[in-house]
């Protein structure tokens, strides 16, 4: 293994754990999210001559990863059951933040596998609306129309019912 | 808001477990699975090939081996720009006052450009819009995200398809008729595709 497929391993070992954290908010489990960044570098390392730039690399397996979740989901992952109204949470207590995980793992299975992402993409990735874009395959109306979507159904929630509206309008450029 | 779900999203994958492999060994090894398939498949599509050139050179006249005409070739037709138009379908399914709004479209539009100037590959047709606007019909703030356009400015590859939206759904909070309204902005529409239901809370 020499050359670029040295370069490409090294990105695979130094990039891993941040791409599964990434895969991780798409499936809400760990062990689908080893799963899905491995196959979806698979599908990477089979483009990677293609790349417009060796920087490309990271956004071009994002990409990947919200596709093939999305096609997971169509195909065959039906295991988790979104549900419209969430269970009521537990009283105040010493597990308090790990209930509040849980909720906002369920509250976040409840959207729209492309919403999920894009909302992922913004408030995790840190990433401008342009980037989401790029990576989404679609327009940044989209990835605005999404976000917005996708607050408005969290808000539905208890856990992020303290998230006050007009904060939500806040869309960086 | 941003900051607090920032937060949240962080404490989700504050301890993620250690991958169960070295990553780069685990990719290599699908790599040479996918390989393998891939050649496997390559050697099946080889041999259907020669089979189909086997049919068809047995339909081949005795002049220079050419093919039989059957009929006159087809004349090239004058193609025109397609108008530019999307239709959108608005499906509402009512349980008691809680309304799941399915949303379809389907029509011609020009592909966007994107932010990088590479024009958008053909997909979901809603997913190619500029944007969108919903209003319930009720006090509910009604939705409106929208970008500037530019986008559109150098688009002009025609894209005939259709697509839908996720479903959404809203509780109306008193029995009553409203209106729900839905409007999407496409590049190469001068106006915004537009569609609206009425909707019946008992």
């Amino acid at each position: 293994m020499a050359g670029m497929d040295q370069e490409f391993a090294d990105f695979v070992d130094g990039r891993f754990t941040a791409l599964q954290r990434f895969g991780y908010l798409l499936t809400g489990e760990w062990h689908l999210a080893e799963d899905l960044v491995q196959t979806a570098l698979t599908k990477v390392w089979f483009h990677r001559n293609s790349l417009r730039s060796p920087n490309a690399l990271e956004s071009y397996t994002r990409t990947a990863m919200v596709n093939t979740s999305t096609q997971w989901w169509r195909r065959k992952w039906k295991g988790e059951t979104p549900t419209e109204v969430m269970p009521e949470p537990a009283s105040e207590s010493q597990y308090g933040v790990v209930d509040d995980r849980d909720l906002l793992l369920r509250a976040l299975a409840t959207l729209p596998k492309r919403v999920r992402a894009t909302l992922v993409l913004r408030y995790f990735e840190d990433l401008p609306e342009a980037e989401i874009a790029q990576i989404m395959g679609c327009s940044v109306g989209t990835v605005k129309s999404n976000i917005s979507r996708g607050l408005a159904k969290l808000r539905e929630h208890r856990l992020v019912s303290a998230i006050s509206a007009p904060a939500d309008k806040e869309v960086r450029p | 808001m941003s900051d607090y779900l920032r937060e949240r999203l962080g404490e989700l994958v504050a301890d993620p477990p250690p991958p169960t492999t070295v990553p780069s060994m685990a990719v290599f090894a699908r790599v040479r699975t996918a390989r393998r398939r891939r050649a496997a498949g390559a050697a099946v599509v080889a041999a259907a090939a020669a089979v189909a050139v086997f049919a068809v050179s047995g339909n081949l006249n005795d002049s220079k081996s050419e093919p039989p005409v059957l009929a006159p070739p087809p004349t090239p037709v004058q193609t025109t720009p397609p108008p530019y138009d999307v239709t959108v379908t608005l499906k509402p399914v009512v349980k008691g006052r809680t309304v799941t709004m399915n949303i379809s479209a389907t029509g011609t539009v020009l592909l966007p450009i994107a932010a990088g100037g590479l024009e958008l590959p053909a997909q979901n047709l809603m997913a190619l819009g500029q944007g969108s606007a919903y209003s319930w019909g009720d006090d509910s703030e009604p939705f409106s995200a929208f970008s500037n356009g530019t986008e559109c400015v150098k688009a002009k590859t025609p894209y005939k398809g259709t697509g839908t939206v996720p479903a959404d759904t809203h509780t109306y909070a008193r029995p009553g008729i409203y209106i729900y309204t839905y409007r999407a902005k496409f590049c190469g529409m001068k106006e915004s595709a537009t569609a609206t239901t009425q909707i019946q809370i008992k």
